[in-house]
């Protein structure tokens, strides 16, 4: 063994960087090797940046940059070569306002356009700026998309669930609104007309006044007013309807939860409930806080509703609602509100909140929480969250949230509560790195994996948990070609994994546990992170782990990973294949009851011998069979209506109402054979339209002309 | 927002209804009318879903069919020749909360009624229009109507009618924002019952056409269909009608049809040899026209007086003081 080599295995074992060639770190312009061809994220068409839609009643509350780009495109440049020029000008536009977008200041799309494209007009001269100025008029004058424009950074979690949310809960308040101020109007309606019997407004004062001065000549208000009184009903609301509507409406007014849909409207001068909130303990104290007033109001919307509907029944419905409190509330009641949004930082969480965020996931308290990781490694919220609760639960990565848009709505509608886990690192310039690589880095090396956990989805897991959104679910690591030049200028590709040590690199936090190996001790020695965690104990003696890593000047190099990483490591991967058994990948229940089941023998092929009976032949005989079952009754003698075929016509009964009779469904039936003659019968028989009525036997065997109603009742023998 | 305490408590003290609280006035169709079996099909229809009677409105226009108001104990609208669907739109734009059906005949419908036919389909409002095609003008005494077969002997017609007949389901599936068509005779209570029955639940336009007998004036014109259970083709499918046991073995010609398959359904109508009955087409995602003219804000009576006034004032003559 060289002496290099043995000073990488003693770094790998102790974490301890010697002071001579095996003393270097990655610095902070180390990128894992599979990640440089990703480096210029400007230069690239990908998710970012988004724009957070203005338009509430678009069903999308997010799009990207470039998608809404290639709908311009598609929509205003001619395909083929008479389009080409458009299409090129408005990507450069695109482009440029992708690289102006990435300063990190807030950008609405119009203005990020305006600038964008007022630089790219600077920059050309002559007729060529004229035809990119026509180019970018036709394109504005297509273009109706405004929206803030956000990138993937630490702030992208909390705005884009604080979006979505308002844009979700404006439609779901618009509609409770909506029905409370239509009750308000409806219980005012009442208590006005009530008002109105109490003889005040017919005062001869009062009558003047609504004529208004223009014709108080034209009138006797005096007899006017004795004509009115008489004419006024005097049924007046009873003194408790009255009370019980004047409390239901007081309580409707003066409703904090919902913004009235006319401002200034309706309204006692408090101020409306806030439900977004940054910490937890606060927003499940105000929950805690506001529930008397949540039952109130309830119990306000459902007296309203009984009493519009003159539905309202004292005796009964009185003591109902003197019960009424909070405790009666149900889940059903608590989707009518507003759910908190509460967006924390896990570095800021201590245990009390991790309790509380535990106690919400398995409850149905209506919270809906976005619990921000910057540490993707040790992060603590994502394992509490894999077991499958009573909450919508997602977890992913910043820079792939766009592509969770489906799931951010399904989780801020579910009716319950919903975390979220998202974890976007840092601004701190502790590496060169953007932080959407970073993000993608931690989805890619199962550091941070994608999952979400629908309750409703269905009965089982398999229809609740979903990995599908990971790279290669059904494999430890992913893996990626990865291509460069060697001394010789050569072309190399070769596999390589991704994984939780090549994440590391880039995490400033980890730097210590690598340590660079010089070029000349490269040998067969060093494996990749992902061979080397496949080789058993006894195997690893004498070798050392390495990640590829590109340095700022393009150099490949590798660098040694020491053991305590290469645990971590390890705990990310048991964690991976934790969640694969949730998503139904590589299950072991599945693969041990696979192994019990014993094998079944391939039967020799053998010739089928013909079937004694045919097909058609058996369907015959089925038939008959049937035939034979209906007719099984033997009510031959006795007669009988096919109830369930009658059709309502009045045939029979017109003819006599005493021998049949209607049912509950309004279908005839033979009430009494008796009431009536055999003949009546083979008429009735005849007919019936549908041909239901059977006669049966002669009840009466001295009944005249007997031999003849035979002869025609036998036309309906079943 | 619907408060589960007022679901509640509606249930606990609402009363059951029955089938006789659905009947109106004795009716006077002739004895053996398909009338009397649509009318004991919509009742149970209501008792099924216990639909409070002074939710429902029944509006009809001139014609046998459209003496169906006064035979239900709900609400009602007597209309004109060939306007039921205007009014019955004029009801639901007004009063969305209420179950609106409309009854109208095949002349009533097809001709006078036509244009209001094809629009009211193409509006999509939330109702349930039963068209009751006997083939004649039955309450003015046997006048040739336009689904009358060729060869009609009428009293406008002595020699025969000349022309073809009118196919309403052929018509009524090539119009706009279709929803809902299907076709149903009177004759099978079990299906007329659940056709009119998905009707009802269908949120939208939803348009049967009843094949209804007329011992009167049109005494055979079914006869061969009632008679020869083959003739007839029942379409099911788990999104349609069920047959149950008794009329499986009754009728043993029925087909698998998918009620979202427009071209199907076209393709069963226009070709079918057999009397095709049962859904035909179905589409719950076309939005309804009450809907879509939902206004965004809540007017209250002051808006409203506002509103007016200022209209009202842009045609006063101010009298000079």
């Amino acid at each position: 063994m060289s002496v290099t080599m043995q000073k990488m295995i003693n770094f790998h074992l102790t974490g301890k960087r010697g002071d001579d060639e095996v003393a270097d770190g990655p610095g902070s312009n180390a990128c894992p090797a599979l990640l440089v061809p990703y480096r210029r994220l400007s230069e690239l068409r990908y998710d970012f940046p988004l724009v957070l839609l203005d338009d509430a009643a678009s069903p999308a509350f997010a799009d990207t940059l470039s998608g809404i780009f290639n709908r311009l495109i598609r929509d205003i440049a001619p395909e083929g070569n008479a389009g080409e020029q458009l299409r090129q000008h408005i990507l450069q536009l695109e482009k440029r306002m992708r690289e102006l977008a990435s300063d990190g200041v807030d950008w609405s799309l119009s203005k990020l356009w305006q600038d964008a494209e007022t630089s790219l007009l600077a920059e050309r001269k002559g007729p060529d700026a004229e035809l990119l100025g026509n180019s970018f008029a036709t394109a504005r004058f297509a273009f109706n998309v405004e929206g803030q424009v956000v990138n993937c950074d630490e702030q992208l979690p909390a705005r884009l669930l604080q979006h979505a949310y308002k844009a979700i809960e404006a439609k779901r308040a618009k509609q409770s609104i909506g029905k409370i101020e239509l009750l308000i109007i409806k219980l005012r309606n009442i208590l006005q007309v009530d008002d109105r019997k109490n003889g005040a407004s017919q005062t001869p004062q009062q009558l003047k006044k609504d004529v208004g001065k223009r014709y108080k000549e034209s009138f006797d208000f005096d007899l006017m007013s004795e004509i009115l009184k008489d004419s006024t009903p005097g049924n007046r609301l009873p003194d408790e309807r009255r009370k019980r509507i004047k409390a239901a409406l007081a309580v409707l007014e003066s409703q904090r939860f919902f913004t009235p849909a006319t401002a200034g409207r309706n309204r006692k001068g408090r101020g409306q409930y806030q439900f977004i909130a940054d910490n937890l303990s606060a927003a499940l104290k105000s929950y805690e806080e506001r529930l008397p007033q949540m039952a109130e109001l309830i119990k306000a919307v459902s007296i309203a509703e009984l009493e519009c509907e003159n539905a309202y029944r004292e005796e009964t419905h009185s003591a109902y609602f003197t019960r009424f409190g909070p405790q009666a509330l149900t889940p059903e009641d608590l989707e009518l509100f507003p759910p908190y949004l509460i967006c924390l930082q896990e570095s800021e969480c201590n245990a009390r909140d991790m309790e509380h965020l535990m106690e919400i996931s398995s409850g149905d308290l209506p919270m809906k929480v976005l619990m921000q990781v910057t540490d993707a490694l040790t992060h603590r919220s994502g394992r509490t969250l894999t077991a499958p609760g009573n909450a919508f639960v997602l977890q992913s990565t910043a820079s792939n949230l766009y592509r969770q848009c489906k799931w951010i709505r399904k989780g801020l509608e579910f009716d319950g509560p919903a975390v979220f886990s998202v974890f976007a690192p840092r601004n701190d310039g502790a590496t060169e790195l953007p932080a959407y690589l970073i993000a993608a880095a931690a989805m890619e090396s199962r550091v941070f994996p994608a999952f979400s956990y629908d309750p409703v989805a269905g009965p089982g897991l398999a229809d609740r948990f979903d990995i599908s959104s990971n790279p290669e679910v059904a494999s430890d690591w992913p893996t990626r070609e990865l291509s460069y030049e060697d001394q010789e200028l050569q072309m190399v590709v070769e596999e390589s994994a991704f994984t939780a040590a090549d994440f590391a690199v880039i995490a400033p936090e980890y730097c210590e546990h690598f340590a660079a190996a010089p070029k000349h001790s490269w040998s067969r020695e060093m494996l990749p992170v992902a061979d080397y965690l496949k080789l058993a104990n006894s195997e690893t003696v004498e070798r050392v782990p390495y990640v590829a890593v590109v340095d700022g000047d393009n150099f490949l190099r590798r660098f040694v990973v020491d053991d305590k990483l290469i645990r971590i490591v390890r705990r990310c991967r048991e964690r991976w294949h934790a969640l694969q058994e949730l998503g139904g990948v590589n299950n072991s229940y599945s693969a041990a009851a696979l192994e019990k089941v014993p094998a079944v023998p391939v039967a020799p092929t053998v010739e089928v011998a013909p079937p004694l009976v045919t097909e058609e032949a058996a369907s015959v005989v089925v038939e008959k069979q049937e035939e034979i079952e209906e007719q099984q009754p033997g009510a031959v003698d006795e007669p009988y209506i096919e109830t369930p075929l009658c059709t309502t016509c009045d045939e029979c009964t017109k003819r006599n109402d005493r021998m049949f009779a209607y049912d509950e469904n309004k279908q005839a039936f033979v009430k009494d054979p008796d009431a009536g003659t055999y003949r009546q019968l083979v008429e009735a028989a005849e007919l019936c339209q549908v041909a239901i009525i059977h006669p049966g036997k002669p009840r009466n065997p001295g009944e005249p002309g007997l031999d003849e109603l035979v002869a025609r009742a036998a036309a309906f023998a079943p | 927002m619907t408060v589960r305490a007022t679901e509640f408590l509606r249930r606990a003290g609402a009363p059951q209804h029955s089938l006789e609280d659905y009947a109106g006035c004795l009716p006077r169709w002739c004895t053996g009318c398909g009338d009397n079996a649509i009318l004991a099909a919509v009742q149970k229809v209501c008792r099924e879903e216990q639909l409070p009677p002074e939710k429902i409105v029944f509006v009809s226009g001139i014609g046998c069919s459209s003496r169906f108001p006064h035979y239900m104990g709900s609400y009602g609208f007597h209309g004109l020749h060939g306007r039921a669907l205007p009014i019955a739109e004029g009801i639901k734009m007004r009063r969305p909360d209420l179950h609106v059906f409309v009854n109208t005949g095949d002349g009533d419908c097809c001709s006078i009624g036509a244009a209001h036919w094809v629009h009211a389909t193409r509006y999509n409002m939330n109702m349930t229009v039963m068209m009751h095609d006997n083939n004649i003008y039955g309450l003015t005494k046997n006048q040739a109507s336009p689904t009358s077969p060729r060869g009609t002997r009428s009293n406008t017609t002595p020699r025969g009618s000349l022309l073809e007949a009118f196919d309403p389901l052929q018509a009524t599936l090539g119009f706009s924002n279709l929803s809902f068509v299907a076709q149903v005779p009177d004759w099978i209570p079990d299906l007329l019952f659940q056709v009119i029955h998905e009707a009802h639940k269908h949120r939208g336009f939803s348009f049967i056409r009843i094949l209804q007998r007329c011992p009167e004036f049109q005494a055979n014109r079914w006869e061969p269909c009632m008679q020869d259970p083959s003739s007839v083709l029942i379409l099911t499918h788990e999104n349609g009608v069920q047959l149950s046991p008794v009329l499986a073995r009754a009728y043993k010609n029925h087909q698998e049809h998918d009620p979202a398959d427009l071209v199907e359904a076209r393709r069963i109508v226009g070709t079918s040899e057999q009397l095709p009955v049962g859904i035909i087409y179905r589409n719950p995602n076309v939005p309804c026209y009450e809907d879509m003219r939902k206004p965004d804000r809540l007017y209250t009576p002051e808006d409203v007086k506002n509103g007016l006034n200022a209209e009202l004032d842009k045609f006063t003559i101010w009298p000079r003081d």
